[in-house]
């Protein structure tokens, strides 16, 4: 059974075709093989003779993965092509062999607040060149709060990046450990949420940045600029976001354990 | 072979339905074993049916008695069950028009 699971992942593994259709491809593909090895024991093969005689009936790999994908709808194919750098995303997660978790936290907080200091600086340069041409003398506080923010966010993503590895979560999330699928899908849910305050952080700031009664931090709250509603609405969606992709990391987890561990190479 | 091998898939739905172990089974009781039919070409051909519609398919239901992986059930729909007489007529004039010519 297991080399006929090798076989049809061969095939299957690399068509580019939602999950449920390749699971579908997969099972028929397996019961394909089992059936027809049983049959040919049957007829007296010995085992690895029907095994062997089952996979060359199949056909060639490579013709029938081509008239597979031919089968998938162009717009599903298209929805799921690979992302070719994927690995590097992995190694962005991934803490490397000896590295402290000091180092492992602080690198990335690095480049989180690298990134946000260019999203936040060409608005500040803005909102500055606006109080000058007005002849107001706020820069100086508008500039003050722009570095508060990215110093308390800085605070916030290191003591992030150094908690999640203390608490597994990036190795709840790491396919190679056996947690089962639902502490996954939890652990993807929790980092998310963590990951859009991240996002939503600057963009409240840049918001407040722009607002025109943006003079005082307190003058241009979270509340006042987006309204109390619209607000909600955002970390609910947010939350049930973060929910949608945790329970698709659970099922994607659950396929992993059974079809994409498995070895394929020769 | 591509365009028949649908057009026979039909054919053999048209007897109840299956699964494609057992299309491919009925296949060589109708003596397709000379056209040497790779096997894992099928299911891509019922794919296709499947998407255009003109085949539908269930798993099985086997419960607890089910040995090995489960199968996938095919059976004509009434669309496909058109398509079907269409191309048997398509057929029988390519035969028709073909055959004077060749046996002349």
């Amino acid at each position: 059974m297991e080399q006929f699971k090798v076989h049809v992942e061969r095939i299957v593994r690399p068509v580019q075709a939602a999950l449920a259709r390749k699971n579908k491809m997969r099972e028929e593909l397996l019961a394909h093989l089992v059936h027809k090895a049983e049959a040919l024991v049957d007829e007296g093969l010995d085992e690895p003779a029907a095994s062997a005689q089952a996979v060359e009936q199949l056909g060639d790999p490579d013709v029938i993965r081509k008239e597979l994908q031919a089968s998938v709808p162009a717009l599903e194919r298209l929805a799921c092509a690979r992302i070719p750098n994927w690995r590097f995303l992995d190694a962005y997660f991934e803490k490397d062999e000896g590295e402290s978790r000091f180092h492992f936290a602080l690198v990335r907080t690095a480049f989180e607040v690298s990134a946000m200091a260019v999203c936040v600086l060409p608005l500040l340069v803005a909102k500055w060149a606006g109080f000058m041409s007005r002849g107001q003398s706020s820069c100086l506080s508008c500039s003050l709060a722009a570095v508060g923010f990215i110093s308390v966010a800085a605070v916030f993503i290191f003591v992030g990046w150094y908690l999640t590895d203390m608490t597994g979560l990036r190795r709840a999330m790491s396919r190679e450990t056996a947690a089962p699928a639902w502490r996954k899908g939890v652990a993807t849910c929790v980092f998310l949420c963590f990951n859009f305050v991240l996002i939503i952080g600057p963009l409240l700031f840049l918001a407040w940045l722009t607002h025109p009664s943006g003079r005082t931090i307190l003058t241009a709250t979270f509340f006042g600029m987006f309204g109390l509603q619209l607000a909600g609405g955002t970390i609910v969606l947010l939350v049930l976001l973060s929910v949608v992709c945790g329970f698709a990391m659970k099922i994607e987890h659950e396929q992993w354990v059974k079809w994409g561990s498995l070895k394929i190479d020769d | 072979m591509r365009g028949h091998l649908e057009t026979m898939v039909l054919a053999v739905l048209e007897r109840g339905q299956a699964h494609g172990y057992e299309v491919l089974q009925r296949f060589e009781e109708a003596g397709c074993g000379a056209l040497k039919l790779k096997e894992g070409t099928l299911y891509p051909a019922l794919y296709r049916l499947e998407e255009s519609g003109l085949i539908k398919g269930a798993w099985e239901s086997g419960g607890e008695n089910r040995r090995g992986p489960r199968r996938r059930n095919y059976r004509l729909t009434a669309k496909g069950k058109r398509e079907l007489a269409r191309r048997r007529d398509s057929w029988r004039n390519f035969v028709a028009v073909v055959g004077r010519i060749v046996e002349a």
